[in-house]
């Protein structure tokens, strides 16, 4: 196994698990809601959904990194100058923002839900249509873009549960 | 005990950073004090290196001697140093960047 | 570059990345209404070890390789102000990040549970911490600007 594969093995893995905890973590935040209380054990499963969450966003960056360092001695620097990467760096600084400003209760959890999911989909997106060529501000225009429409979907989705916040 | 420890810990971090900044900016304005960095430490970012953990264990050490025990384990005069430490690294690392813009820039 | 000097950088990169993690990890736990203080020592430990991995692997990059074979091609090329701006607050402020780790560390050994009680401390600590993990970010991101600027 290369150091090449070593590293997109990884950052898979670390997004299929930070995009499918993100995705969970709503799923289970609209459950533990439903009654406005969260019992223990709902704490309990969205904590280890978080723990997951956490752990595959260190391996995804570790990896991410791990290409660029790749691109360093490959003589591909120039990809480490690249729109899309940029715009996917934006894209986790504003997911790490977003955990703090949640965590200290700072911004109302429907749209630090939003912020989070979208910005998870995003990198998932922006990894996978390799061919994205758009400048650095239009894709962080349809990344806002993504997240006013997720946070709609999302509030229509927790009245309709009944959640209450 | 506990709380004189870690006021000459903040104390030497402080200590530390405002060195590591006046010697790179100076360092950078005067010749001679780069080169006797280099000269003496083969090299004046490892001579930085060394005199920034100098700096940090010479100035917890000294501070921790001289200081009176406080009187009471309060911890306002920890808050206090804790914020100041962090504002000292804030304007630090902003005077080394905008010095070095200045300096690309002149 | 040789395989000795490319896994001395990649060392260089991943523990840098794994100090930044455990700084944001301290914040995160710093928010929290009880901060767990066994948690808070152990990231503090480990991020200062990883720090300190990071600043003699990146030292050794630094002054065999850096200076002499990397320097002049961002100098001469078409990003010159990533050595002369980005490379040279970068070498200069990584060397805060050890102190303010040791602080940190010493600070939540010392003040065992008290701040789960004492919401003063723990923001002070919590201010400490956010500038170090922001200066760490900063970091981070200026060495891929560093590394993208070499050709």
């Amino acid at each position: 196994m290369t150091l090449y594969s070593l590293f997109i093995a990884s950052h898979i893995i670390g997004t299929i698990l930070g995009a499918g905890a993100a995705t969970f973590a709503e799923i289970f935040v609209i459950k533990a809601l439903k009654d406005g209380v969260v019992e223990p054990l709902e704490s309990d499963y969205l904590k280890t959904i978080y723990t997951v969450l956490r752990v595959g966003l260190i391996v995804a960056v570790i990896s991410g990194f791990g290409f660029l360092f790749l691109y360093r001695i490959q003589g591909l620097e120039g990809l480490i100058y690249e729109t899309k990467l940029w715009a996917k760096l934006t894209v986790v600084m504003i997911l790490l923002i977003n955990a703090i400003m949640l965590q200290a209760r700072k911004i109302p959890l429907l749209w630090g839900s939003a912020i989070s999911f979208t910005s998870w989909y995003t990198a998932v997106f922006l990894g996978l249509f390799r061919g994205i060529s758009a400048p650095y501000f239009e894709i962080l225009a349809w990344y806002v873009l993504a997240i006013v429409a997720v946070g709609f979907v999302l509030d229509k989705i927790h009245n309709h549960f009944g959640v209450k916040i | 005990m506990a709380i004189k420890t870690l006021k000459s810990a903040i104390w030497g971090a402080t200590a530390s950073i405002l060195t590591t900044t006046v010697i790179t900016i100076w360092g950078e304005l005067n010749a001679p004090l780069k080169n006797w960095l280099a000269s003496t430490f083969t090299h004046h970012w490892l001579g930085k290196s060394i005199i920034s953990v100098a700096v940090f264990f010479g100035v917890w050490l000294v501070v921790h001697i001289v200081s009176r025990a406080p009187k009471s384990e309060d911890n306002n005069g920890v808050v206090w140093l804790l914020k100041f430490l962090a504002w000292i690294a804030i304007l630090s690392a902003t005077s080394l960047v905008v010095f070095y813009l200045y300096e690309f820039f002149k | 570059m040789t395989p000795i000097l490319s896994t001395i950088l990649l060392t260089h990169v991943v523990f840098g990345i794994l100090a930044v993690a455990g700084m944001y990890s301290l914040w995160m736990m710093l928010l929290k209404r009880e901060p767990n203080s066994a948690n808070l020592k152990r990231f503090s430990l480990w991020s200062l070890v990883f720090i300190l991995i990071s600043w003699i692997s990146g030292a050794y990059y630094y002054l065999t390789y850096y200076g002499a074979a990397v320097k002049p091609v961002i100098k001469g090329g078409a990003y010159p102000w990533a050595h002369l701006v980005v490379m040279e607050a970068k070498e200069h402020i990584f060397l805060f990040l050890p102190f303010l780790l040791a602080v940190v560390l010493v600070a939540v050994i010392f003040s065992g549970t008290k701040l789960g009680q004492d919401e003063k401390l723990k923001s002070a600590l919590t201010f400490l911490v956010a500038v170090m993990t922001i200066i760490g970010i900063a970091i981070t991101l200026s060495g891929l600007v560093i590394s993208g600027a070499v050709r």
